[in-house]
């Protein structure tokens, strides 16, 4: 096992290497020029002062070199100061680290704890009117976009029955102690960004208990007289779980993703919304430190998803 | 619809050979996709949905840009039958034409990934070796770029239009569809009637084409549908960020974006009720079509 480890982990070194290059290149090759970006169109500025800006930001270098020295520096834990706010880029990603967490694991934890309890029940009344409308739903979870989601449940929840608030991630003054505030907050983008996760995890759920009752050791167990309940906790539910690892693992990187609109929508203080931020900004820096760590993020999800997956199922044996 | 019923009619391979041309409607195919009653459902919306996006200037009766300040945000009336947006525009044609671009954009990047991983996995598969790994190396870096935000920062630089939209989705695609072909042709490789083939002297490129493809087209026929699904998502999405269509050019996507001020969302919604309702129908019936497609096609995919 270790040894796939450390071969599966020796294979992604050229892997990031590819992404930083092609995301390198993305980034500095496409039109739109930083420099431009950050000076007011208002205040006129001499021509020979945006090449001193210019050469102090290193963007006078050519292409590659650029990459090399950003490449150089990043091997060495520095990843930059942003071009905008002249602080060091990490410094502004752990600012923002903790809310998307919350905001993420919150939406993980509900589609988890809600879509896969209604996937098995399904499996288990297949054909019901029950197992239809839980389907039904679930296609429609997978089908409505979350942004329309979210403007929804601002109307019902925020304007409406005024129950949530419509957006933010604490309130400024509040009665209610710090943590129920966020809890409160927390409520509805966590939500509608776990809706669409719930509704698949459900499907998953569904189909894997389907085909694990159809297996020859749950006939036997049911030939031997073992009860329902029986046969269902001790042999069905646990082997039917297990392919859900990969889905939930894979699922994982996207969340980062789906909670750049979310975020952006509830104006929540993330990762997501430094990420549209620094886009618009043209924050060099900062947005190949978003992607590399994003990417590190794929990689590292995929491999612990299959070592789980190993460790949950005797009959995977990975190559060496 | 029927355009990709005469396709499958027309390769008898990929369907037990009992699809012929005139006789769909007895083939086991159409039997099969028929018992899906969501997925007979999901073709006839679409159905519709194509209906409204081909027909639309005959089935509107204002221009979906025509500003008009003294009719703004009317709710709905005889004159404008779902009400106008901020700028007096007909909201029912600026629907109606917002359909063309969904559907397009889902087409035409889907139609961009299927061919790239198409190409890329059968040849990674069917040569192997050295090929293989280079192939798939690339495919993994690829697979392991960020999803939407990636999308988002390449459609922001390179200029938010429908076009790069399109293209960005259509070229980050397809990792997915490469890995699918690798692993059906990987299995077809080592089949007699292939091993037949090669024996009697017929090039590769021919191989794969007349003998190993057919037989991966069912699978592709579903990741294509399922794949549309998703594009329009996308392009719904990265449109309601403003980084996909260009207002004034309508698209359910920016449609949701104009109405997102909280004013506007509770005083107004008939300004984001439809447009989210159209891109949810669309996107749920070309789910249930795809859902249906892979029942019909066979049963034991697991995609």
């Amino acid at each position: 096992m270790s040894k796939y480890i450390i071969r599966r982990l020796v294979l992604a070194i050229p892997i990031l290497f590819g992404i930083t290059l092609i995301d390198f290149m993305l980034i500095n090759l496409a039109p739109g020029d930083p420099i431009i970006a950050m000076i007011d169109p208002a205040a006129p500025i001499a021509p020979g002062e945006l090449e001193v800006l210019r050469e102090n930001l290193g963007l006078n270098q050519p292409f590659f070199v650029r990459y090399v020295i950003w490449l150089r520096e990043a091997m060495q834990g520095n990843m930059g100061y942003s071009f905008v706010h002249s602080v060091p880029v990490m410094q502004r990603i752990q600012e923002r680290l903790g809310p998307t967490l919350i905001l993420t694991v919150s939406s993980l934890a509900i589609s988890v704890l809600i879509g896969i309890p209604l996937g098995l029940i399904s499996a288990l009344k297949q054909y019901s009117k029950l197992d239809y409308a839980l389907t039904l739903g679930a296609f429609a979870g997978i089908s409505v976009p979350n942004f329309f989601l979210a403007l929804a449940g601002i109307y019902v929840f925020a304007l409406k029955l005024d129950i949530l608030p419509p957006f933010g991630m604490v309130s400024l003054r509040s009665e209610l102690p710090y943590t129920l505030d966020l809890l409160h907050h927390l409520l509805l983008p966590a939500t509608v960004l776990g809706f669409a996760n719930m509704a698949s995890l459900m499907r998953f759920a569904r189909t894997s208990l389907l085909e694990v009752l159809d297996q020859d050791y749950v006939t036997t167990a049911r030939a031997k007289g073992l009860q329902q309940r029986r046969i269902l906790s001790v042999h069905a539910l646990r082997n039917a779980l297990i392919p859900l690892i990969t889905v939930l693992g894979l699922r994982l990187p996207g969340l980062f993703g789906g909670s750049v609109i979310i975020e952006t929508i509830f104006n929540w203080p993330g990762i997501g919304k430094l990420a549209i931020d620094s886009i618009t900004d043209r924050d060099y820096p900062q947005i190949m430190s978003l992607l590399l760590i994003t990417a590190i993020l794929v990689l590292a999800a995929n491999l612990i998803t299959d070592i789980f997956y190993a460790y949950a199922d005797p009959r995977i044996r990975y190559a060496e | 619809m029927r355009d990709e019923h005469k396709g499958l009619g027309s390769s008898p391979k990929s369907l037990d050979g009992e699809v012929e041309g005139g006789r769909f409607f007895q083939s086991r195919f159409w039997r099969r996709y028929r018992r899906h009653r969501l997925a007979l459902l999901g073709a006839a919306a679409l159905f519709i949905l194509v209906g409204i996006a081909v027909f639309a200037p005959l089935i509107t009766s204002h221009d979906p840009l025509r500003v008009n300040m003294r009719d703004t945000k009317e709710p709905p009336n005889e004159v404008y039958v779902l009400g106008t947006d901020k700028a007096g525009r007909d909201m029912w044609a600026r629907l109606a034409y917002a359909s063309r671009i969904s559907l397009s954009v889902g087409v035409v990047s889907v139609s961009i990934y299927i061919v790239i991983g198409t190409i890329l996995g059968a040849i990674a598969g069917y040569y192997g070796g050295f090929t293989d790994s280079l192939i798939m190396r690339f495919t993994d870096t690829v697979m392991s770029f960020p999803g939407l935000i990636i999308i988002i920062t390449v459609v922001s630089f390179v200029g938010p239009s429908i076009y790069n939209a399109m293209l960005v989705i259509g070229l980050l695609g397809w990792p997915g569809t490469c890995r699918l072909v690798r692993g059906q042709v990987l299995q077809l490789r080592e089949m007699e009637f292939i091993e037949a083939a090669r024996s009697m002297g017929t090039p590769a490129p021919r191989i794969i084409l007349r003998h190993i493809l057919p037989n991966v087209v069912p699978y592709l026929i579903v990741v294509a549908t399922l794949g549309t699904a998703s594009a329009i998502l996308i392009e719904a999405g990265l449109s309601f960020l403003g980084l996909g269509v260009q207002p004034p050019t309508p698209s359910w996507g920016n449609m949701l974006n104009s109405a997102r001020q909280l004013t506007l969302l509770e005083q107004f919604p008939h300004l984001w009720l439809p447009p989210g309702f159209m891109i949810a129908i669309t996107v749920l019936s070309i789910n249930f079509i795809g859902d249906g497609l892979r029942d019909a096609l066979d049963p034991r995919m697991s995609l």
